[in-house]
């Protein structure tokens, strides 16, 4: 597939370096020679990245001896417009890519992690996903009103520890969808977000190893942001919702991967430095928690478990005490609703 | 001068006998053949190879070996000294996959997809040869030497203790 190769993603250099001089000017006239020589490019290639972002959205004037201004900007989450929100030094995000319309974001970003030469923080962010995966490869209903996103995480973390990057992850998404909406958000566990008992997030991450130490994190997030309710299919309205649906309110998405990424970045790296991960947020995770404290059924590697979720490990693990009063310490499973 | 059918002859007659090298001069040319290494070497590489990779994950499997040198003791000794015997090349030939840390074992990507690999795949070092998942994170493993998978010692989705084997591979 052409989205696997790095090279067809470069050409989004220049037409985010347009974007970027547009947005400077604020709505103000910017010169197509201006911007010829900013790019490097003809102004025959300038006008056509114009095209570009028009396709993506944005609503551009151009006018003959004046130039081009921008009188829309669409929420999606491109680099110019993703790194204006994020704080300055924040890695997570520093390189975007974007894609309308994507098989997985997942599934593109860790093919293309396999180059060396993309480097950590980069986010593959996309408008659809046509093949959007959830656990074990279910399928994640993905239209073009949600927020779908992938971030490459390569930094030095050790294998033993890297669970918590997913959990961390639940934490970092509650706290960005409580910066704009008051309505209640829970952590079932691991790590799925919900809104009124339904599903509100999904976290999926991949992982390559050498040895002990992590190579890289492709850590997908998908956050059902502005999906009406009325657009999930039958199989999911009860099960799932948006933060529209849920709040009543649609979200800045394009705020809203920021305010994740800015809340990520520096778990990952005291991760990275050999502090406390999870540990230092278990008392957040927990306060927000679905699962602890109640009769829950798991479905686990070894059948189905039944009894009361009295805890979570600080290495993420699921305590549970039977009915016959066993207590089992779960790494692996899924809480059935 | 020597044509080359000649000194292809040449060649394949160091190659053939105990000869290392072989010098010719004459007025208008020399020639020199000369084998790299002396072929006790050859032995060499498959043995060092083994604690390599990756020292933590690769066990010698203690069983076949002496049984191979049983069932080998009793044929003539019709090997050189400087061959490896079959019980050493045996033991050393083998990695061990084994699970980094604790969680479900999936040998493919998802449960209507083909596994990564059955018993008989070839693999390289970066090879995914299955999935170990804990808390949403999929760890993808790899072969980490080139071979070929002759034992999947795990049953897919159960749960792996940190260090369990999971694939026996034949190194190529």
């Amino acid at each position: 597939m052409a989205e696997h190769a790095l090279t067809t993603w470069e050409s989004q250099d220049l037409r985010d370096r347009i974007l970027e001089r547009l947005l400077d000017a604020e709505g103000d006239w910017v010169s197509g020679a201006e911007l010829s020589a900013i790019t490097g490019v003809s102004r025959t290639a300038v006008w056509k990245h114009i095209q570009t972002l028009e396709e993506l959205g944005f609503t551009v004037e151009a006018v003959r001896h004046r130039g081009y201004r921008l009188t829309h900007v669409p929420d999606i989450v491109l680099e110019p417009l993703l790194r204006r929100r994020l704080p300055a030094g924040c890695a997570l995000g520093r390189r975007v890519l974007y894609a309308p319309v994507i098989g997985s974001t997942n599934a593109t970003l860790a093919h293309l992690a396999q180059s060396p030469a993309l480097p950590h923080g980069t986010v593959l962010a996309a408008g659809t996903q046509t093949g959007g995966r959830g656990r074990r490869g279910r399928s994640w209903f993905s239209p073009d009103t949600g927020l779908w996103f992938s971030v490459l995480i390569r930094r030095q973390i050790p294998l033993s520890r890297a669970a918590e990057i997913t959990l961390l992850a639940s934490v970092a998404v509650r706290r960005a969808i409580l910066r704009q909406t008051d309505a209640p958000v829970q952590i079932k566990w691991p790590n799925d977000l919900l809104m009124d008992e339904r599903k509100v997030c999904g976290i999926l991450a991949e992982l390559r190893a050498d040895g002990e130490e992590v190579q890289h994190v492709v850590l997908g997030i998908g956050i059902n942001a502005n999906v009406p309710h009325e657009a999930f299919p039958d199989e999911l309205a009860n099960i799932a919702t948006s933060i529209l649906a849920a709040s009543g309110r649609p979200v800045h998405r394009t705020q809203l991967a920021a305010d994740v990424l800015r809340e990520l970045e520096p778990m990952v790296e005291a991760l990275a430095m050999g502090g406390a991960g999870f540990a230092a947020v278990i008392d957040e995770w927990r306060s927000a928690c679905h699962t602890l404290g109640r009769d829950i059924r798991v479905q686990t590697p070894g059948g189905l478990v039944e009894g009361f979720a009295i805890d979570i490990s600080p290495d993420g693990r699921l305590l549970v005490r039977t009915h016959t009063g066993e207590r089992l310490s779960i790494p692996s499973g899924e809480v059935l609703f | 001068m020597l044509k080359i059918g000649e000194i292809r002859e040449l060649i394949r007659l160091l190659d053939e006998t105990n000869l290392s090298e072989i010098r010719i001069e004459t007025d208008d040319m020399k020639l020199h053949l000369k084998k790299p290494e002396p072929r006790v070497a050859e032995v060499a590489p498959s043995q060092v190879m083994i604690p390599v990779s990756s020292p933590a994950s690769v066990s010698m499997p203690a069983v076949p070996a002496p049984a191979q040198a049983a069932t080998e003791a009793p044929t003539p000794a019709q090997t050189s000294a400087n061959a490896p015997t079959p019980a050493a090349e045996d033991a050393g030939n083998y990695h061990l996959v084994k699970s980094p840390m604790v969680g479900t074992f999936y040998r493919a990507p998802a449960p209507d997809a083909p596994p990564y690999v059955e018993v008989g795949s070839r693999v390289t070092e970066k090879t995914v040869v299955c999935i170990v998942e804990a808390m949403k994170l999929m760890n993808e493993i790899e072969a980490e030497v080139s071979g070929e998978v002759v034992e999947i010692l795990a049953e897919n989705g159960q749960l792996v203790e940190y260090g369990q084997p999971l694939f026996k591979i034949k190194l190529a």
